[in-house]
């Protein structure tokens, strides 16, 4: 296996954002977001502020990654495409996008259950197609010496 | 890695991996304990009813603005117990740096350098090469009176030149140089892949 990278053009990462945002609108969504199976927060969109995207990102992509090894531990031939969780008050399915992104959609109760998996199995192809994209576009070198050097002396100043 | 460039944020990852028992978790503890409130989220542990981390330990940290980047760093502890092998391959996928923690009492070698074997047959798997990948040595329970001396430690894992520091987790000591010495390594690293 090789190591993933991935690089998004801000212009990517807003065509997502718009993607996420355009599907906030069209049902009772709580929160919609792409993470990859590190457990990177990419880009996300939710009905109220605060949200712990960080803390999410990582539960879900380990949720994601430990269901795959499950079903690969049980023989399964197909790679797992989506989970999903009924809660009382909400509705939760996390999806792969290609081969190391995931997206996770909330969904208020009362929003069907076969529109939110419509829903994210249309998101993760049209997220698919922009990533697809991005990742022939290298990385601009913003990471220099003197960005190592001040990293080191930030450090010390924290601890 | 991930950079996101829109909002200037670089996101990396670093796995402190070790045997079971080993102060794993217990360093994560002591970073969220000793950090300002505003950079740092929440300490994340899915663990048994025993208290032994079941899938991992998580917390992130910030650094604040670098050169018109900021830093976050997701740090990550993978479970010691032997029979949780896949969990631990699955979390150090993507990672960029490990803090491998070693328990220095001496009736804990064997766990160690199979711990010491399995890391490095995960990260050749996930593509790494072990020559250059930031890995920082840490000698946990310094302070326990059947710790092994350093100089032993070192003979008996393939160390090489990598950093090392002595600590006992649960005081704080070295908690800190450990973590420090880590992201610099992987910053240096970003450095040279880019």
């Amino acid at each position: 296996m090789s190591r993933s990278s991935i690089v998004l053009a801000p212009s990517h990462l807003a065509a997502i954002q718009n993607l996420l945002a355009q599907l906030g609108q069209q049902a009772e969504v709580r929160c919609a977001f792409l993470g990859d199976l590190s457990g990177q927060e990419l880009a996300s969109w939710e009905d109220r502020t605060h949200l712990d995207v960080a803390s999410l990102a990582a539960l879900a992509a380990g949720d994601l990654m430990a269901t795959m090894e499950i079903a690969q531990l049980l023989g399964g031939k197909r790679t797992c495409n989506l989970i999903v969780q009924e809660h009382d008050d909400m509705t939760i399915l996390v999806s792969r996008v290609g081969e190391g992104l995931f997206v996770l959609l909330a969904t208020a109760r009362d929003v069907p259950l076969g529109w939110s998996r419509l829903a994210i199995k249309r998101l993760a192809e049209r997220i698919l197609a922009i990533v697809g994209k991005a990742a022939m576009t290298p990385p601009p070198p913003a990471v220099n010496d003197d960005f190592v050097h001040n990293f080191a002396a930030r450090l010390d100043n924290i601890w | 890695m991930f950079i996101n460039w829109a909002l200037g944020e670089i996101n990396l990852k670093i796995v402190y991996y070790g045997a079971a028992l080993s102060g794993k978790t217990t360093n994560l503890q002591f970073i969220y304990a000793r950090t300002p409130a505003n950079l740092r989220g929440r300490l994340i542990s899915l663990k048994t009813q025993q208290d032994r981390t079941l899938l991992f330990d998580f917390l992130q940290l910030e650094i604040g603005k670098v050169a018109n980047l900021k830093p976050k760093f997701k740090l990550y502890t993978v479970p010691g117990q032997v029979y949780y092998a896949a969990s631990r391959r699955l979390i150090l996928q993507g990672t960029d740096g490990v803090v491998f923690v070693v328990d220095s009492q001496a009736g804990r070698m064997t766990e160690n350098e199979e711990s010491w074997y399995t890391m490095e047959q995960h990260l050749i798997e996930l593509g790494h090469d072990l020559q250059t990948f930031p890995i920082v040595v840490q000698f946990n329970k310094r302070d326990l009176p059947h710790a092994l001396p350093v100089q032993e430690l070192r003979r008996r894992l393939p160390i090489d030149g990598r950093p090392c520091f002595e600590a006992s987790a649960i005081k704080g000591h070295g908690v800190f140089d450990t973590l420090k010495a880590s992201m610099n390594g992987v910053v240096a690293a970003v450095r040279r892949a880019v």
